[in-house]
């Protein structure tokens, strides 16, 4: 076939000039479908690869060759797996794709040129000819590089979140054990609370009641439900309990066993304890101890004791005048021998008169009958009249007793006089009593800004320290007194405080054993007299 | 008896001009691989020397302007070849390398991904095809061809193309390049010139043997 013939045979009858000129526009049409899918390889921002049946890399464009590192030349020609090092993931990924016919995605490492792992999304998707056999994959990777970094961050942040929810979760487990050992802790107090002998009362910050046990209930006869909550100003409007109300104030000062009538026949002991926590207070409670048992017994020993030296007194000042006639021989005259044993017996007879009279006073103060007659009067008198009393003593005994009077003189005080003497004769012959032979014992008294001072210093046995705390108690006798082997019934002191307070004074001593004991007191004068007045 | 390429024999102009006399043309596409293979070890200065060093034989290419579907005298592939080589001092490693490198670049070789489905189908319908697409001159014949797990061969049949031995050389590492983008498990691929019209045969003869990983 010659050309004529060949182009006759395409249908051109121009000779081969309209099948040469249909090529032309053929081969410009395809540089120019070349140079377009030239420019879309460069341009493309997506990784693509063009693979063959076999999974060699037969193209790349710009992109992918930026991604692996790899110049065409270098990974051209190159299996699948000369970018994919997992193996046994890609073996799968072909698997999949050579079976499924949908587009294949999955995330894998991609190793660079460098070595350096890039994690990856790959994208497969087959190729087909016309009849619909397989050519060949398109691979398109995307670098999800920052994508994981994220990914990671996020996974972190989990991870941190879950710890954080195991750790308050073991805090909350910790928080739910504590609070199962308070609840625990907190019924064992309430079940101390609950079953304790004296009644409680517990206030909050705001002096508001939290809690009553069932004690202080039956003491106040009233019933929970209708005070919790209440101030301590409300609560002094219940009539049981307005008496301790007074007591501790609406501040709810703090007071030690300070005893409270609440009825005819109950009498509480009442005690308030701040509740601390550190330096913070967060409330009080007052502790009610029923001690109407306790003054009932004690009334009866005192009536029992007033009853028994009244029943006393009335023989023995029978037995004192009948001796005193007997000294005084107006019964007759008696011997020498008579008059030295009936001598004695009329001094023990004083001794027990005194303890009688005595006994009668504490028995008084006990039952709140120790009456006073105040006067308004000097001090200096009085105590001029107990030394002067006292002088054929300390003259017997041998002791230097001086009386240090104001260089001014003193204002006076209102004052029971009988029972200042008594208290100043009580002091002082204590001092001489407990003094030996030629010591030395010095009244004194003074003006202090709105008081009097009295004093009386000896250089006796002293007090031994471990006993001092109880000097001012009934009966109460120091050792190295007892050894001594001197009178007295150990009420003096007792009733001496008794009577100082009464007058709304203060009693106190200094004292070292074998050196000396200085016992003050003092009375208050002019306006400190207004509060002590309102008594009588 | 296997060949053994030993020296490339320095072209004299006159030889060269001989060689341009021969009248077939070939596409482009067949520049293409040099090129990325130039721009690859020696960049663009290197290209430049190269088509100054063609200059020098008397010719001229722009490797730039190269059109892959261009026709261009199929005599200034082997003058392209050998100023290569002449230019940067290569040897027979380097000239494998570069024929082997040149079906990876080449757009018309991507067309015939579809035939590469299977190293056997390949073979048998690429290879005459490729020819064509590549040469308007001689032509390529599949003629045997056996594969099995361990290894396999190939025989091809390249008639009416007497260019240059060096050509012959430098085209049987072009056909192990194509062999490569078809399958790349090859343990070992070998090309040898069984047959060559320059030593008095009628056609050249290929054979490639390849075993596998």
């Amino acid at each position: 076939m010659n050309e004529e013939e060949f182009y006759n045979a395409k249908g051109d009858k121009s000779g081969g000039a309209h099948y040469k000129r249909e090529l032309k526009t053929l081969k410009e049409d395809f540089d120019d479908l070349k140079t377009y899918l030239d420019e879309i390889r460069n341009i493309s921002p997506i990784s693509v690869c063009t693979l063959s049946s076999f999974w060699v890399i037969i193209d790349i464009n710009k992109t992918a060759e930026t991604l692996t590192g790899y110049k065409l030349l270098e990974i051209i020609g190159q299996p699948i797996d000369f970018i994919f090092w997992e193996k046994e993931k890609l073996e799968k990924i072909k698997e999949k794709a050579e079976k499924s016919k949908k587009v294949i995605v999955e995330e894998m490492l991609l190793t660079s040129k460098d070595k350096k792992e890039i994690p990856v999304s790959i994208y497969i998707a087959d190729r087909k000819d016309q009849a619909g056999a397989l050519i060949g994959y398109f691979l398109t990777i995307a670098d999800i590089t920052e994508t994981k970094k994220y990914q990671s961050q996020l996974e972190k942040r989990a991870e941190e979140l879950e710890e954080s929810r195991i750790a308050l979760m073991n805090m909350l487990e910790d928080v739910e054990e504590a609070r199962g050992k308070m609840e625990e802790e907190k019924n064992k107090t309430l079940a101390v609370i609950t079953n304790f002998a004296d009644g409680i009362l517990v206030f909050d910050k705001e002096n508001t009641l939290s809690l009553i046990n069932p004690q202080a209930e039956d003491f106040f006869k009233v019933k929970r439900k209708e005070i919790i909550g209440k101030s301590i100003t409300e609560l002094g409007t219940f009539p049981t309990i307005k008496s301790v109300v007074t007591l501790v104030g609406k501040e709810i000062k703090g007071i030690f066993r300070k005893e409270v009538q609440i009825k005819e026949n109950l009498v509480l002991e009442v005690s308030t304890i701040p509740i601390m926590r550190e330096e913070e207070e967060l409330g009080a409670l007052i502790i009610l101890h029923d001690i109407t048992r306790e003054k009932m017994i004690e009334r009866m020993k005192t009536e029992f004791v007033s009853l028994s030296a009244h029943q006393l007194r009335t023989p023995l000042s029978a037995i004192k005048w009948t001796l005193r006639m007997l000294l005084d021989g107006d019964l007759g005259v008696i011997t020498d021998e008579q008059r030295d044993f009936i001598e004695k017996t009329y001094k023990s007879n004083e001794r027990m008169i005194s303890l009688i009279n005595d006994l009668l006073d504490v028995t008084r103060i006990d039952e709140g009958r120790y009456l006073y007659k105040p006067i308004l009067t000097d001090l200096e008198p009085i105590c001029q009249f107990v030394i002067n009393s006292c002088q054929e003593e300390t003259e017997r005994k041998k002791l230097k007793l001086k009386f240090k009077k104001p260089e001014e003189k003193l204002p006076k005080a209102i004052v029971d006089v009988e029972k200042i003497k008594l208290a100043i004769q009580n002091l002082l012959e204590n001092a001489i009593r407990y003094t030996k032979s030629g010591g030395e014992i010095l009244v004194s008294l003074r003006h202090l800004k709105k008081e009097i001072e009295f004093s009386v210093r000896d250089t006796g046995i002293g007090i031994p320290k471990n006993q001092q705390a109880r000097v001012f108690t009934k009966f109460f006798r120091a050792a190295n007194v007892i050894r001594m082997e001197t009178e007295g019934s150990g009420l003096g002191l007792f009733i001496t405080k008794n009577i100082i307070e009464a007058h709304g004074g203060k009693i106190w001593f200094e004292s070292e054993e074998g050196k000396g004991t200085t016992f003050y007191f003092t009375l208050p004068v002019k306006e400190e007299f207004g509060e002590f007045l309102k008594e009588f | 008896m296997e060949k053994k390429y030993t020296e490339i024999n320095i072209l004299s102009i006159e030889e060269i001009k001989k060689i341009m006399e021969f009248p077939g043309k070939v596409k482009g596409a067949a520049f293409k691989g040099q090129i990325e293979y130039i721009l690859k070890k020696k960049g663009e200065k290197g290209l430049r020397k190269v088509e100054k060093e063609i200059e020098r034989l008397g010719y001229h290419i722009e490797y730039k302007k190269i059109k892959e579907t261009e026709w261009y005298p199929a005599a200034l592939g082997v003058v392209s070849s050998y100023a290569i080589i002449t230019t940067f001092n290569w040897g027979k490693k380097e000239l494998i390398n570069m024929a082997q490198a040149s079906p990876k670049v080449s757009f018309v070789l991507r067309f015939f991904m579809k035939y590469f489905a299977s190293p056997e189908k390949m073979f048998k319908t690429a290879v005459p095809r490729l020819w064509e697409r590549y040469y308007n001159i001689g032509s390529l014949e599949a003629i045997d061809f056996k594969r099995t797990k361990k290894d396999g061969y190939a025989v091809m049949r390249l008639k009416n193309f007497k260019l240059h031995p060096f050509y012959c050389f430098y085209l049987g590492y072009f056909f192990i390049g194509v062999f490569k983008l078809a399958e790349p498990k090859f343990k070992e691929i070998t090309v040898e010139e069984t047959k060559c019209m320059f030593r008095g045969d009628n056609f050249h003869e290929y054979l490639i043997k390849w075993t596998y990983k």
